[in-house]
């Protein structure tokens, strides 16, 4: 879990990281083209990670020691 | 004549004799705000008794102030009985105390200053305890009524912020006797159950009553242990409670803590789509320098002057560089209306500042000329310019390599 939300954060970085090589134009024209390709990919993977999702609301419940996680939505009803 | 000389010590307690014998000093009641409080191992206290012009040092020894029902605290105005002394060995006088009667304030706030500078003291509120709240949750639990308008407050702005974390909500008493334990059990709980990112716990707004359990010290202490960070968020912005002070982060009201667990994705997009404009735009620098430095030896082998090629280059480098930063003005302009719908305007209005570049698109029966063998001399072909159409017949053709 923790991990994966370290990720979006690095490839964050790596895309500065590979924007900077190119404006320093210390790299070679081959190596830019790979670059700009994995910055590509990197943004994809960002943009990805922000695609819309449906909320998800739980009621959460602590019965005979154990965790119960119920619809929240059904527990308003009740 | 023989002088009479006294000792220090004579001097000092005929003047205690006097004080102690005084109509008035040797018991009254006297107004004033208590300052420089100390408390001593020996549990004696230590304090001073001041008002606007004048100022008096005080000691409660400890018998009376074991007696005392609530902490007394720096600012605490109060009317104080005692008696005033003199220490024979300093020859200083003091105000000996024997009750505080606290003034203008009720039970409720004494005893919410007393906790407050006894958690305070403890190091509870100590920045360097405050633990950094997830900038990118999965899911936030949050203690709370299940019915009340907090917790609908808080699921709504978490879903319009970012509506892939999760919302959990775990039930507690936030107002009355049980209150207090209610809370204590559900941050346990909730650490137990561990797949929280971030607590938010609080209430809506009401009387200081009504918000009591979040200045209970067992609260406070339930929020100081919490592996877990947790954002408090009790009441309206005017609302302070201990919960504030020992928790991570407060938050002024229930809408605002959903705002800071949650990350906005609306936000996020706006980053990325800023990253992206960045990497294209030093990506094209750098092909733009390429294909410069190419014109240079080109230039060259043609026996042109290097350095006068060089200049006219760089000012239509510099040209190309603004249009350029127009084209990531209206990008980013773009980006706020998606970031999918902007990528592809970007792509559309790549040609168009292809041709600004001066560059050209040549025509041949109406499709796109590539290849020099799809034309022989003779043949009419039209050039598309960025500010209209040039027409021309083929005098010859050349293939490359």
């Amino acid at each position: 879990m923790a991990k994966k939300k370290k990720t979006y954060e690095e490839a964050l970085k790596r895309i500065d990281e590979i924007t900077d090589l190119l404006e320093s134009e210390e790299v070679s024209l081959e190596q830019s083209i790979e670059l700009y390709k994995e910055g590509a990919e990197l943004l994809a993977f960002c943009g990805e990670k922000l695609k819309a999702a449906e909320q998800q609301v739980m009621l959460l419940l602590k019965k005979d020691n154990a965790f119960v996680e119920e619809s929240f939505v059904k527990a308003e009803e009740e | 004549m023989e002088r009479k000389v006294y000792s220090v010590l004579q001097i000092n307690r005929y003047i205690k004799g006097l004080i102690e014998d005084d109509y008035i000093l040797g018991s009254m009641w006297i107004r004033g705000e208590i300052s420089n409080y100390k408390r001593h191992s020996s549990g004696h206290i230590y304090f001073t008794l001041k008002d606007e012009t004048s100022s008096i040092d005080c000691v409660m020894f400890k018998e009376y102030a074991s007696m005392m029902p609530f902490e007394l605290y720096n600012g605490l105005k109060a009317v104080i009985c005692g008696y005033i002394s003199v220490y024979e060995k300093s020859g200083t006088y003091k105000l000996y105390v024997q009750i505080v009667d606290p003034e203008g304030s009720g039970e409720l706030s004494i005893a919410f200053e007393a906790l407050k500078n006894k958690l305070s003291e403890e190091g509870l509120f100590d920045p360097d305890y405050k633990r950094e709240i997830e900038k990118r949750p999965q899911t936030i639990a949050v203690i709370t009524s299940p019915t009340g308008a907090a917790v609908r407050d808080i699921i709504q702005i978490a879903g319009r912020r970012n509506p892939s974390v999760n919302v959990v909500v775990f039930p507690a008493l936030v107002q009355g006797e049980y209150a207090a334990d209610s809370i204590v059990d559900a941050i346990e709980s909730v650490n137990e159950w561990g797949k929280a990112d971030t607590i938010i716990v609080g209430r809506g707004g009401g009387s200081m009553e009504d918000l009591w359990c979040f200045n209970e010290e067992k609260v406070a202490r339930a929020i100081f242990a919490s592996e877990i960070p947790v954002i408090s968020a009790v009441g309206h912005e005017t609302d302070f409670t201990i919960a504030d002070f020992v928790a991570d982060m407060r938050a002024p009201t229930p809408s605002a803590a959903a705002e800071l667990a949650v990350n906005s994705v609306e936000e996020d997009m706006e980053i990325v789509s800023s990253a992206e404009t960045r990497l294209t735009r030093a990506y094209k620098g750098y092909m733009l320098k390429k294909r410069l430095e190419l014109e240079v030896i080109k230039a060259k082998t043609e026996g042109l002057r290097p350095d006068k090629v060089f200049e006219l280059k760089e000012r239509e480098l510099k040209e190309k560089a603004k249009t350029l930063d127009n084209l990531m003005i209206r990008f980013i302009d773009k980006k706020r209306t998606g970031f999918e719908a902007g990528l592809k305007n970007l792509e559309a209005l790549s040609p168009l500042s292809v041709l600004k570049r001066g560059y050209s698109v040549a025509y041949h029966n109406g499709r796109i000329l590539k290849d020099p063998a799809c034309v022989k001399s003779g043949d009419e072909i039209s050039l598309h310019l960025e500010k209209g159409n040039v027409y021309a017949t083929v005098k010859g053709t050349e293939i490359n390599g």
